[in-house]
């Protein structure tokens, strides 16, 4: 019996270590890779005269759409945020998925609704639609009201009406900076190849000074979490990101500011409503569609200049609440996308990115718990060497230690970092800190997001805003 | 293979392992390959560790120290710019710019083409005859011959902010040699110092320029006024079929529709 465990935990003991060590290799390459592109990037950007694109006739104009929930506190801000951006031609479409609050109310009286003719059915089938206003202040601004149907639905509703070549999906919590759009439109008009859309990197905003919807001095949140997230954020997005995108196998472009080509997404029948993780859906069927068409010289872009900032949980339970559903909504669009696992007709997306999702990011959270428990198993069974456990400990902490200061230092090197040392010694002290509890508090939500995809079981939950108003 | 893992590792951590006390030798008799390969990775990544953190405060250090210093000499420079929205004479402006230390080249002309930027009419004039004199036009046109790409690419930046006539013959050159983004710089450098005379060097680059950045070359071309819609005109007749997506229909048909009332 007692051989049968050993040798059991010998396996799960030997896998975790094999995965650990792939996990980390694999992400230390993409951290290098990142480094260089993220480098280049910036040098570029001094002679990139991105500037002149925002004046150029040619340079196409956006549709920009914002699906709002029950977001009395900050709609008005935002909106007002959108309507002042440095960008020649586009238009704001919010669309107001059935608020059980004051969100059209708000709008109404911040902006001079009228109603406006409804327009005529598309081929996106979505909840009805109320009604849709026009703006008397801002010629560009337009309202949607309908009936409940979730973000997916919201998003759908807002690319019938927009009328532009390219959609800008955005948070209705986000700020963005000004020169936003000029900087993701660029990649667009200056790639050798079709650019079909193009991703953004979010800034954590708590903690921040917000006025007139404009970030006007970055600092940490006083609360520990939000700063853990920040941590997280420039990670995922400086290392991860940056990373993929460089191999044209990015699956995934935050849903809280992005850009896509219009046509194409109409054409793969918008956002899937039965998902919850509704933007990493869209980029993966996006890849998928190009690929099946044979429409090979194309690319899905990521810029990491600083474009959007939005409010991150600062409780746990909304922090819980955030990441389950994130888990479930990457093992949705997982198993929804299975022809492309190692499927070389989808090229670095079916040989490295899909793959890498599948394994390390939507599966590998139950290995890693598991090694956890085994770990804690074998320490009580007194089948692992202490000596043994203490430095693969030691190598762990270390290795997370080392990609979180990672991108601490490309979060640096970046426009709008944080100004004072105090900040960035602060985050320096959580890049070390986060493994010592905060990791494996996210394994844990990570689980339990797999739990609920297991028994198909889930929903967006609310997410709790102090509102930008309070921010000043 | 192992062995030579470790052995890799080995190097690596040496440093870290001048660390033990004299009487401890790590070698296989003392732990077991696994351990020591672990052993041996974390040591590493401690240092990998430390090496970050203190290049990242070396790299905060050197950074404000850089731009305070810059900012402090970019504020002496400034006094420049006011000169010439005071229109006095072009000496006192030129004295205002000159460099006085070694490096202040660099922040000189960066303070003159922020201000070049914004400016039209007598006092762009004024700053771009302070540039000739001062030798920032011969300094940026050797540039465009330097080893680094971004150096060649600031310099094609500036020369088209100063709108030097006397770098058009660089700039082509460079159209037929360089990588595909400093030949976009340079375009765009031509397109800012717009003398029509390059027009036809455009109409050349775009039967080899991919097919996504024609609209670019478009908008760069429309930058020369009437005189750019022939070729326009020429292009999206020739063209019409290499544009590859739909996003810029709109956009083209209005132009082209403009270039039809203006021909």
């Amino acid at each position: 019996m007692n051989d049968w465990i050993s040798g059991i935990l010998h396996a799960v003991d030997v896998t975790v270590i094999y995965y650990f060590f792939f996990l980390n290799g694999i992400y230390l390459l993409l951290s290098l890779v990142a480094f260089r592109e993220i480098y280049q990037h910036l040098l570029r950007n001094i002679y990139g005269g991105f500037e002149s694109l925002a004046h150029s006739p040619l340079t196409p104009p956006v549709s920009i759409v914002v699906p709002a929930y029950n977001e009395e506190v900050c709609i008005g801000l935002t909106a007002n945020n959108l309507l002042h951006l440095d960008y020649m031609r586009y238009e704001v479409i919010i669309v107001n998925d059935g608020s059980t609050d004051r969100t059209l109310e708000e709008l109404r009286r911040q902006f001079r609704l009228v109603p406006a003719p409804t327009p005529p059915e598309t081929s996106l089938k979505t909840s009805p639609v109320r009604a849709v206003y026009r703006s008397e202040l801002h010629h560009n601004l337009i309202v949607v009201d309908k009936d409940n149907g979730g973000k997916a639905d919201a998003l759908n509703a807002g690319l019938a009406l927009a009328r532009h070549p390219f959609f800008c999906s955005i948070d209705a919590d986000a700020v963005l900076e000004h020169d936003a759009l000029q900087r993701v439109i660029r990649p667009i008009m200056e790639s050798p190849v079709r650019v079909i859309g193009v991703g953004g990197i979010i800034r954590v905003s708590n903690g921040c000074r917000v006025e007139k919807g404009r970030i006007t001095k970055i600092d940490l949140s006083l609360s520990p979490l939000p700063v853990f997230q920040v941590v997280e954020y420039f990670r995922a997005f400086l290392c991860g990101r940056t990373g993929f995108s460089r191999f044209n196998a990015l699956l995934i472009v935050s849903g809280a500011f992005a850009v896509f080509e219009r046509d194409l997404v109409l054409a793969i029948g918008g956002y899937r409503k039965e998902t919850v993780g509704e933007d990493m859906d869209l980029v993966t069927r996006l890849h998928a569609y190009m690929r099946e068409h044979d429409l090979h010289d194309y690319r899905i872009d990521f810029v990491p200049d600083p474009v959007c900032w939005t409010e991150v949980p600062s409780s746990l339970r909304v922090l819980s609440r955030q990441r389950r559903r994130w888990q479930k909504g990457l093992l949705e669009v997982l198993s929804e996308n299975t022809r492309l696992l190692f499927n070389p007709r989808y090229r670095g997306l079916g040989l490295f990115a899909y793959p890498f999702f599948l394994i390390f990011e939507g599966w590998g959270i139950v290995l890693e718990v598991l090694g956890y428990i085994v770990f804690l198993l074998g320490w009580w069974f007194n089948a692992l060497e202490p000596d043994f456990m203490l430095a693969f400990l030691a190598v762990a902490i270390l290795c997370g230690t080392m990609l979180s200061l990672t991108g601490v230092l490309l979060g640096e090197m970046t426009p709008r970092s944080y100004p004072k040392a105090r900040q960035w010694l602060r985050l320096i002290a959580y890049a070390v800190i986060e493994n010592f509890g905060y990791r494996q508090l996210i394994s844990v939500l990570r689980l339990l997001g797999t739990l609920d995809f297991i028994r198909r079981r889930g929903e967006w939950g609310r997410m709790e805003r102090r509102g930008m108003a309070e921010q000043r | 293979m192992q062995s030579s893992i470790l052995s890799w590792f080995s190097v690596l951590a040496a440093p870290a392992c001048a660390q033990f006390p004299p009487g401890v030798v790590l070698d296989d008799a003392h732990f077991r390959s696994s351990l020591l390969f672990v052993l041996y990775a974390s040591l590493c990544l401690f240092w990998i560790v430390i090496t970050l953190f203190v290049y990242m405060l070396i790299f905060r250090i050197y950074h404000s120290l850089r731009s305070a210093y810059r900012e402090k000499r970019k504020e002496l420079f400034r006094q420049g710019v006011e000169l010439t929205l005071l229109e006095e004479p072009l000496e006192k402006v030129m004295d205002a710019f000159r460099p006085r230390r070694p490096g202040d080249l660099d922040i000189s002309q960066e303070v003159l083409l922020e201000a070049a930027c914004h400016l039209k009419g007598p006092p762009f004039d004024m700053l771009r005859e302070t540039a000739y004199r001062l030798g920032f036009m011969e300094e940026n046109l050797r540039s465009l011959r330097s080893r680094s790409r971004h150096r060649r690419g600031r310099a094609m930046e500036a020369l088209g902010i100063l709108r030097s006539s006397q770098a058009i013959v660089s700039l082509l050159d460079i159209l037929d040699h360089e990588a595909l983004d400093l030949q976009l710089t340079a375009l765009r450098a031509l397109a800012a110092i717009n003398d029509p005379v390059v027009l036809p060097y455009f109409m050349r680059i775009c039967d080899r320029l991919p097919p996504a950045l024609l609209p670019r070359l478009i908008s760069l071309m429309l930058e020369f006024g009437s005189a750019a819609h022939p070729h326009v005109r020429e292009l999206l007749i020739r063209h019409a079929n290499r544009f590859s997506s739909r996003s810029y229909a709109e956009a083209l048909k209005e132009i082209a529709q403009g270039l039809e009332r203006t021909l």
